[in-house]
């Protein structure tokens, strides 16, 4: 019996500590998911804009969206921050990135969206508009896509592919791109098994 | 061991919490990871002393490219938003400015300067805003007398920093705007937008 309660008292603590909870400070979020992990469906904010929601693929009427509903073999997902200067910084990285699928050929089976995390609708157009980004940037004002990811920073790069109607992780770059957009991309495509 | 149950329940939590502060960190490149983290304070603690159609308490502080910065300057010139932040080196505030930093075209548009001030001392902000790359508006220390200027807004907080306050005064110098915020969030800029785009009606 004793021991029985006992072991019951790690699980509860386990438990503890393996559930999300976003009241924690960022150090004490949950480690991000990384390849092979699932991709968390968040409902994010459809865009308004009608070249947006044609390039992702949306249904007529839909005002949220997750990652899970977007038209493509693959997604690129950016997480990122108006306010950071990193984000700011490795914007035209992350633009290179958006161009490259163009120049191999593959912008119809791989589409890339940024994730604005804490922004409204206006700070996410703001980024977009100042650093003249060639994909949809989606606000995230409540930051759920960190809560749900963990100790995720910005910016963060996940491709995402869909297997069997999952989405799982085929490769994630933490921090800034710079110029590795191209590696990341063969990283991503290769393991995705999709070739230009 | 007088309490089993109590001792492994802890030791239970103790590696649960290894494991979330374990692996990797999130990026190295989020200055997040380079700041201290003061935890979650309590959202606001002052009480303001000046209400919108006030005018404006003046007051001159050193900015940190070694000019005195007085208020009354602006008066006919231009609209001021005052951005008080609570502290150099902290999450929240380490991105507010930033973000500041890309609207410029908003705060010209509306014919409006932006007034970065919090209680710390000039080189710790001269440091602060180098680490940020640059801003193109003022930053201002209300370092010495301490808290002087936060003070005669009602925004400085029990433990001696600021709120995470803006205060919008328009060309007469009359507060036209207030929010305290939250400490522990950022107001959305759009907010902000929105009431300058109303003094320019």
């Amino acid at each position: 019996m004793k021991r029985l309660l006992t072991e019951w008292t790690v699980a509860v603590g386990l438990a503890w500590g393996l559930l999300g909870c976003s009241h924690l400070p960022t150090w004490l979020l949950k480690a991000p998911p990384g390849r092979g992990d699932g991709f968390p469906a968040v409902a994010l904010e459809a865009p308004s804009d009608p070249d947006a929601r044609a390039y992702l693929g949306l249904k007529p009427g839909a005002t949220t969206f997750s990652v899970q509903d977007i038209r493509a073999e693959l997604v690129i997902i950016e997480v990122l921050d108006m306010y950071c200067r990193f984000c700011q910084k490795d914007a035209p990285a992350a633009n290179a990135l958006r161009q490259m699928l163009d120049s191999r050929g593959v912008a119809d089976r791989v589409k890339m969206i940024g994730i604005a995390l804490g922004n409204s609708r206006f700070e996410a157009e703001l980024f977009t508009d100042r650093f003249h980004v060639r994909f949809p940037v989606v606000p995230d004002p409540d930051s759920t896509v960190r809560h749900a990811l963990g100790r995720v920073g910005t910016p963060a790069f996940y491709a995402v592919r869909f297997t069997n109607g999952a989405a799982v992780i085929a490769a994630r770059h933490n921090g800034l791109l710079g110029d590795g957009a191209g590696r990341f991309l063969d990283r991503a495509l290769s393991r995705a098994g999709l070739r230009p | 061991m007088k309490h089993p149950r109590i001792a492994c329940g802890v030791a239970g939590a103790l590696f649960a919490l290894l494991l979330r502060i374990g692996g990797p960190a999130a990026t190295a490149a989020d200055l997040d990871d380079r700041v201290y983290d003061p935890g979650h304070l309590k959202p606001t603690d002052s009480r303001l002393r000046v209400k919108t159609g006030d005018p404006a308490p003046d007051f001159a502080l050193p900015a940190i490219d070694g000019r005195t910065v007085r208020l009354r300057d602006f008066r006919g010139r231009k609209n001021v938003v005052l951005s008080f932040v609570p502290a150099a080196w902290t999450p929240v505030c380490s991105k507010q400015w930033p973000g500041y930093d890309i609207a410029r075209k908003y705060f010209e548009r509306y014919d409006t300067i932006v007034l970065g001030i919090t209680v710390d001392n000039l080189p710790t902000l001269h440091a602060w805003v180098r680490e940020m790359g640059g801003l193109w508006f003022p930053v201002l220390s209300d370092f010495h007398p301490h808290g002087a200027v936060a003070r005669a807004y009602g925004v400085l907080r029990s433990d001696g920093v600021a709120e995470r306050a803006l205060f919008l005064i328009d060309k007469k110098g009359i507060v036209r705007y207030i929010d305290v915020h939250d400490i522990n969030r950022r107001p959305d800029l759009g907010v902000l937008v929105e009431e300058m785009k109303k003094l320019a009606r």
